[in-house]
């Protein structure tokens, strides 16, 4: 395993413009390691619980480049390693994202890989185990190196997982995995507090509602209050809007159209209204 | 879902469910009841309703100090409950809504925080005074605690005699077997002494509607267990792993058959009960003489349907596509060099066109849905849905298997075959649907347990939905109340978790089919005219929570 090139022996402080991200454990570290040596990264987490926002910080900290793909279900291999295209009379190549990101360096973030179709989602192993190399069969087998600085890194929400959907084990013991889940109580509020200004008893209530309903024993509903919908909710609290609104429209609206799912949660999002509006 | 039993659920860690008493709010360690003089959405409900999830949140409700208080007065129950709402409570502070903490505080600093249950039984029986705790806190029944341990729930020791009177009454007809008529006889004649014991009970007049029924001739009664050579532990919720030995034969009513043993979940010990239902499957008899059925696909439902479980599959020659399909490029080429017209369709790109669905119709044919009303019964409403509904699919390139059941105790779930994923939905097939006649009990969790292992296993399909039609109602030996609908829930959830979508179709608006199915999987529809407008969404849906079991299902 070739090491890769670092830019310092050790990153010093983190620069003030980074997107933020507020560690939970050694994430940061051991996402750091992982770009030194070259393995590729599988995050793991319910949705919303700031994955993306991990790895927008990690590229800005590292300063490299950073080629995001949205997986969705009908993806192919060729819309992450490129196509030809007929252009007049002539076909002319053009790269995908993942084969960009292999040519210049950079982080290449697979989004929500288990969404991507079986295809799309092999295309990867060769440049995920030691090898490092893309192969392009469609481009006359062409193979290409990966650049040093290049980090393949999935996310990939436990949540998901159906009998339809799930990641091979030759995929998954390519990687190494970084668990995350919701911050506790405490390192919620700052975020709160941090990415939207929310005052304390707000973002105190916000965080208890989200820990409670964390709870209940019903699938998705977990993941209803994410992180992500706090700080909308918090975001909209700040704009002026009241705590039930502001929670409703962020939280139990956006969760379900049942109207049963979606009533339960607004009463509960009432009773943990510190004042009554 | 109410908003109460969402809070509940929250603050306990685990489903809550609901029942109504008569006046104050207490739970018995498993439900919390509220009573009807209680305004729902007032302030003192909800934190009453708080308080005492607290309680089974934060262990309070062991039995020691419940055998304890029930031989001590109410006075040291009451101290009880306020010193360990407020011990459990400090707990999950993290969690709970700021407003109960400042309702509580105010006790709270009065009595100070206790250490553990058994200090707070010390103290609450202790002789130094306590202050009053605040009244909104609820009650705390002890009794009703030590008394729902079992599994048909606290205080319904009649239900449960009678579901053993029941029980003997349908071992003994089972007896009688050979001679039908007087097995009839025997078990209605023994059970409809069990039912006039002095004990008013609902399940009285279902029985007896149910024992009025008729009997589909040459299906025995009564299931005696020889030997099973298949266990199904479906697919469990929460990490147990799936368990699924290949062969079938299992032995339901004396007949060696193939089928399956199925777990049930006891939701009062929230666990499995293991192998604790026995499904056999079994060919309808014959009616000879039937008028050759009219089985026209509704032109209306064929259209909604039409898209239903379509996947991408590669067409070669489009337009615009992923890749270029070479040999379209070249005869486009050679085309053009020749001198001829040729459109550049000379892409591959994947289309939605590959029918990926497999169905399984399962009709409920018991003795339930034999109510007359309007000069037909509710079962041959239901019976003629199930045909037009199979005759529809069958026509639009479905995968589809069409099965009734009923059963008779545990040890006797019968599914009757009317058409195999494999079988052609001819005039044979369609035939024995329809000489079909209602009997027996519900038994639904395991039934959907099997149609969706059948689904599973034999539909050979990415996208697998089973269409359950019928009243609803979960009824059987030992299997009734928030049992059944307990059990009937977690058996959609595996099926769901095992990305098999369920929906339920009623010919006529129960109650029950509401308690057992989520809103957005359960619908009215008498005919497949009614059903058309809102097949699409209706299957949609299902397939969809399926495929994503993350997304919300109520």
């Amino acid at each position: 395993m070739s090491a890769q090139p670092s830019l310092a022996p050790s990153l010093g402080p983190e620069p003030s413009d980074a997107p933020f991200y507020l560690p939970i454990g050694n994430e940061v570290e051991m996402f750091e390691a992982a770009w030194r040596r070259g393995l590729p990264l599988m995050l793991k987490g319910p949705t919303g619980c700031g994955k993306t926002r991990l790895v927008e910080h990690m590229a800005h900290r590292l300063g490299v480049g950073l080629h995001s793909v949205s997986c969705h279900e009908d993806m192919t291999a060729s819309d992450l390693l490129g196509r030809f295209l007929l252009v007049g009379g002539d076909t002319s190549w053009v790269d995908g994202p993942l084969t960009r990101a292999v040519r210049k360096g950079g982080i290449c973030y697979l989004d929500e890989i288990v969404e991507a179709r079986p295809d799309a989602i092999v295309a990867i192993h060769s440049v995920a185990d030691h090898r490092r190399e893309l192969s392009l069969e469609r481009l006359g087998g062409t193979t290409i190196k990966a650049t040093p600085g290049f980090l393949l890194v999935v996310s990939y929400n436990p949540g998901y997982q159906s009998v339809l959907k799930d990641m091979k084990p030759s995929t998954r013991q390519r990687m190494i995995s970084i668990d995350l889940d919701f911050p506790p109580a405490d390192r919620e509020r700052q975020i709160l507090e941090r990415e939207t200004g929310v005052t304390g008893e707000i973002a105190d209530d916000l965080v208890r509602l989200a820990q409670a309903v964390r709870r209940v024993q019903h699938a998705g509903l977990r993941e209803a209050a994410s992180t992500r919908t706090l700080v909308a909710a918090a975001a909209l609290i700040e704009e002026g809007l009241g705590f039930v609104a502001a929670a409703t429209a962020a939280i139990a609206g956006p969760l379900s159209d049942d109207p049963e799912i979606r009533a339960a949660l607004v009463s509960m999002i009432q009773t943990y209204a510190s004042d009554a509006n | 879902m109410r908003g109460l039993e969402l809070l509940a659920g929250a603050v306990a860690g685990r489903s809550v469910p609901f029942e109504r008493s008569r006046h104050g709010v207490h739970t018995d360690g498993s439900s919390i009841f509220l009573g009807d003089d209680l305004a729902p959405d007032s302030e003192d409900t909800w934190r009453a309703v708080v308080a005492q999830s607290v309680l089974l949140a934060g262990g309070s409700l062991e039995r020691h100090p419940m055998r304890r208080l029930s031989r001590s007065g109410p006075a040291a129950s009451r101290h009880y409950l306020g010193l360990e709402v407020v011990r459990s409570s400090a707990q999950v502070d993290h969690l709970l809504p700021r407003r109960f903490r400042a309702a509580l505080a105010g006790y709270a600093a009065e009595v100070g925080l206790t250490s553990s249950s058994e200090d707070s039984l010390a103290r609450a029986l202790g002789r130094s005074p306590l202050p009053d705790p605040p009244s909104w806190l609820g009650r705390l029944d002890p009794p009703a605690v030590l008394g729902a341990a079992g599994p048909t729930g606290a205080g319904q020791l009649s239900d449960r005699d009678l579901a053993v009177a029941v029980r003997k009454a349908m071992e003994h007809s089972a007896d009688d077997e050979q001679d039908e008529d007087a097995a009839t006889d025997g078990g209605r004649s023994r059970l409809m002494e069990a039912l006039s014991s002095p004990i008013t009970n609902p399940l009285g007049s279902a029985l007896q509607r149910m024992l009025g029924m008729r009997r589909s001739a040459g299906h025995g009664a009564g299931g005696v267990e020889l030997g099973v050579l298949e266990r199904r532990s479906g697919d469990r919720i929460g990490g147990a792993e799936l368990q699924v030995t290949p062969s079938s034969l299992v032995s339901v009513g004396g007949q060696l058959v193939r089928g399956a043993a199925y777990p049930e979940w006891d939701c009062h010990q929230s666990r499995y009960r293991e192998e604790w239902c026995l499904v056999g499957e079994f060919d309808p008899l014959r009616v000879g003489g039937l008028p050759a059925p009219a089985a026209a696909p509704d032109p209306a439902l064929r259209r909604e349907l039409a898209r239903l479980g379509l996947t991408w599959r590669p067409h070669d020659g489009e337009a615009l596509g992923d890749e270029l399909d070479l040999t379209a490029l070249v005869d486009h080429r050679v085309a053009l060099a020749a001198g001829k017209a040729s459109e550049p369709r000379v892409y591959r790109a994947e289309r939605r066109t590959a029918q990926e669905l497999g169905v399984l119709v399962l009709l409920d044919a018991t003795g339930s849905t034999a109510e007359q009303s309007a000069g037909r019964s509710m079962f041959e409403e239901q019976r003629e849905l199930a045909l037009g509904l199979t005759t529809t699919l069958d026509q639009l390139g479905v995968r589809v298997a069409t099965y009734a059941f009923y059963s008779r105790g545990r040890r006797n779930v019968r599914f009757l075959r009317c058409k195999s994923f494999e079988e052609r939905w001819g005039s044979l097939a369609q035939s024995r649907l329809l000489g079909i006649a209602p009997s027996g009990f519900t038994r639904l969790g395991c039934a959907i347990r099997h149609a969706t292992h059948l689904v599973g296993t034999q539909a050979g399909t990415r996208q697998r939905l089973m269409i359950m039609i019928g009243d609803g109602i979960a009824y059987d030996d030992g299997y009734e109340g928030r049992y059944a609908i307990a059990d009937s829930r977690r058996a959609i959830e595996e099926a769901t978790a095992r990305a098999i979508g369920c929906v339920a179709l009623s010919t006529r608006l129960t109650d029950d089919a509401t308690s057992v199915w989520p809103q957005q999987l359960h619908q009215v529809a008498a005919t497949t005219r009614e059903l058309a407008p809102v097949a699409r969404d209706l299957l949609g849906t299902a397939l969809l929570r399926a495929s994503r079991p993350s997304t919300v299902r109520p």
